[in-house]
C-alpha cells in the first residue's frame, strides 16, 4: 500500500492496465495456442488431400449421422420430459434432478462401462436381448446410446430451467382463451423458449459429436460401424498422423461453428414481457 | 350473473368467500397483497380448485365440490386479463386478438372481421402488425382486453389492470372497460388495491382481508380504515 501510494497516478494507471492486459493475453493464449498449433502442423494441400481418405469420410459420416439421431431423440423425448418435470411435483424429483446432472461430472469411461454392464452380451438386460439374437454393445446403436447418455444433460438442464422460469400467465391466458394444453405449448411456450432450447440442442449436438470415452468402452472402435471422429483421431495419432490432424482440424472448425451459432441464437432471443 | 361461494385452504389462512356479480355490473375487489384477491380470480377461472363450494355462471356450474365437477379452463368462457397483461410478445397485436378465435376454430373471415372491429374499438388501429413485445404498457393492456373479449366471454376478470399504467392510459382502460361491460351486459370483476381505482370503476366494492369479506358496499362509502386489518394500506 505504501509503495503504491508513492507511485504517481499516471504510472499507477499504466501498471493496472498492463496487468489487466497481461491477464487477458495469458488466458487467451493458453486456450488458443493448442488449437492454432493444429493448423500450423499441416498445409492446405495435405489437409484437402486427406479429407478424401475413406477413413476420414466414414468417420465424418458416422459421427454426423449418429449425432443427428442422438439429438433428434433427445429433442423428441427430452422436451416433453423437461416440461412435465418442470411443471409437476412428484416424489423423488430431487433424485431425478441429480440423475440429469450426473453424466456431466461422471467420467465418460465410467458411463461407457456402466452401459456395458447393463446392455453388454452378459449384461443385466443385454443377456435377454442376446437370447433373442439382438446385440447392442459394439454396434452403431451403442454409439448413439452412449452419446445420448453423455450429451442429453446439456439439453435437459437448459429446457428444464427455461420451463421453470417461464411466465405461466402466458400459458394460463392461452388456456382461458380456449387453447388446449398441447396448442398452448406449441403456440406459446415453445416459440417463447425457442432461443434457449436451440442453444441447449446445439450444445448437446456438440457434446455428442465429441464423445470419446463412453463410446470406446461401450461401442468399441470398428471403422465404419462405431469409429466416430474422436476415435479416428485416436487411431490416427498411432498410425497415420496426418489423418488424425485432418480430423482434429475438422472437429475444431465444427466446434467453433457450434459455439458461434449458440451465441447468435441466444442474442436474438425474443424478450419476455 | 356470477355466483361464487367457496373455501380454499392457503398457506397462511383459509379463504371463505361468498358473493355475486350481476350482468353489466363491475365489482371492484380490494385488499392488501396476499389477501386472496388473485386467488379468487384463479378459482373462478379454474386455475385453482376450491376445497368446498361452487361457482356458477349464468346458471351453469363451473365447479361444484359436491359433484366433483370442475370444468377445464378452456371451457369456461371467461375473459381473464392477468396482472402483466400477458400480451404474447412474439405475436402481433392482431394475432394476439385472434388467438382465442383461432383456438376455437372460427372461420377466417369472421376472425378478421371481429379482430378489425376490436382494433377500432380499442384504438389499436395502426398497430395491427406490431409485435406485442414492442408495445407500451397501455397498448399491451388494451390488446389483452381486446383479446379477452374477442371470445365473447360470459364474464370478464382483470387483475390489477392499472398497476403499471400512467394516468392517461389508466383513464382510457377504465372507460373502455365500462363501455364493454355495459355493451356486452356481462358481470365483471376488477382486482385493485387502490381506493381511487375502486371508486372510479366499481359499481360495488368488496374488501378482502385474509381470505374473508371485510367490507362490502358502495364505492363512495369505503371506510378510511378497516377494523380488522389495514385492508387498503
Amino acid at each position: 500500500m505504501r509503495i503504491a501510494g508513492n507511485i504517481p497516478e499516471k504510472y499507477r494507471r499504466i501498471l493496472s492496465y498492463s496487468a489487466a492486459g497481461l491477464l487477458i493475453l495469458l488466458v487467451t493464449l493458453y486456450l488458443a495456442l493448442p488449437v492454432v498449433a493444429l493448423f500450423f502442423r499441416t498445409t492446405p494441400e495435405l489437409f484437402l488431400s486427406s479429407l478424401s481418405d475413406p477413413l476420414v469420410i466414414s468417420a465424418l459420416w458416422l459421427s454426423m449421422t449418429t449425432s443427428v439421431i442422438s439429438l433428434v431423440i433427445v429433442l423428441l423425448v427430452g422436451t416433453p420430459f423437461a416440461y412435465v418435470h418442470a411443471r409437476t411435483t412428484y416424489p423423488g424429483k430431487v433424485v431425478v434432478d441429480t440423475l440429469i446432472d450426473l453424466p456431466l461430472v461422471l467420467p465418460p469411461a465410467v458411463a461407457g462401462f456402466a452401459l456395458l454392464v447393463l446392455y453388454g452380451r452378459m449384461g443385466l438386460i443385454g443377456r435377454y436381448f442376446n437370447m433373442m439374437g439382438i446385440s447392442i454393445a459394439f454396434t452403431t446403436l451403442a454409439v448413439i446410446m452412449a452419446q445420448i447418455f453423455v450429451a442429453s444433460p446439456f439439453y435437459l438442464r437448459q429446457a428444464k430451467s427455461l420451463f421453470e422460469q417461464f411466465d405461466q400467465s402466458y400459458e394460463y391466458t392461452a388456456r382461458t382463451l380456449g387453447a388446449s394444453r398441447t396448442r398452448t405449448f406449441l403456440t406459446i411456450t415453445l416459440p417463447l423458449t425457442a432461443g434457449g432450447l436451440i442453444s441447449g440442442a446445439v450444445m448437446t449436438f456438440g457434446r455428442a459429436l465429441g464423445e470419446f470415452g463412453a463410446t470406446i468402452m461401450f461401442a468399441g472402435n470398428l471403422p465404419g460401424v462405431t469409429q466416430t471422429m474422436p476415435l479416428a483421431v485416436y487411431v490416427g495419432m498411432e498410425s497415420n498422423f496426418n489423418l488424425g490432424l485432418t480430423i482434429s482440424i475438422l472437429l475444431v472448425i465444427i466446434s467453433f461453428i457450434i459455439m458461434i451459432t449458440v451465441r447468435l441464437v441466444t442474442r436474438k432471443e425474443v424478450p419476455h414481457a | 350473473m356470477l355466483e361464487a361461494a367457496f373455501t380454499k385452504k392457503l398457506r397462511d389462512f383459509t379463504m371463505d368467500l361468498s358473493f355475486q356479480v350481476r350482468d353489466g355490473e363491475i365489482l371492484a375487489l380490494m385488499g392488501n397483497n396476499g389477501s386472496g384477491k388473485s386467488t379468487t380470480l384463479n378459482i373462478i377461472a379454474g386455475l385453482l380448485v376450491p376445497d368446498t363450494g361452487r361457482v356458477r355462471l349464468n346458471g351453469t356450474l363451473l365447479s361444484d365440490h359436491a359433484d366433483g365437477l370442475s370444468l377445464p379452463m378452456e371451457d369456461r368462457r371467461i375473459g381473464y386479463v392477468f396482472q402483466n397483461a400477458a400480451a404474447f410478445p412474439h405475436l402481433s397485436v392482431s394475432e394476439n386478438i385472434a388467438y382465442g378465435l383461432r383456438a376455437r376454430g372460427l372461420p377466417r373471415t369472421e376472425i378478421s372481421e371481429r379482430v378489425g372491429q376490436l382494433m377500432d374499438m380499442m384504438h389499436l388501429g395502426d398497430l395491427a402488425d406490431v409485435r406485442a413485445a414492442n408495445l407500451s404498457g397501455g397498448q399491451k393492456q388494451r390488446t389483452a382486453l381486446a383479446r379477452a373479449i374477442a371470445i365473447r366471454p360470459a364474464l370478464l376478470m382483470m387483475d390489477e389492470p392499472f398497476s403499471s399504467l400512467d394516468v392517461e392510459s389508466t383513464i382510457g382502460v377504465k372507460e373502455l372497460t365500462r363501455t364493454i361491460v355495459t355493451k356486452m351486459q356481462i358481470p365483471c370483476i376488477v382486482v385493485t388495491h387502490r381506493v381511487a381505482d375502486s371508486q372510479e370503476i366499481g359499481d360495488r366494492v368488496i374488501v378482502l382481508c385474509s381470505g374473508k369479506k371485510e367490507w362490502e358496499g358502495s364505492p363512495r362509502e369505503i371506510p378510511d380504515t378497516c377494523t380488522v386489518c389495514h385492508c387498503h394500506g
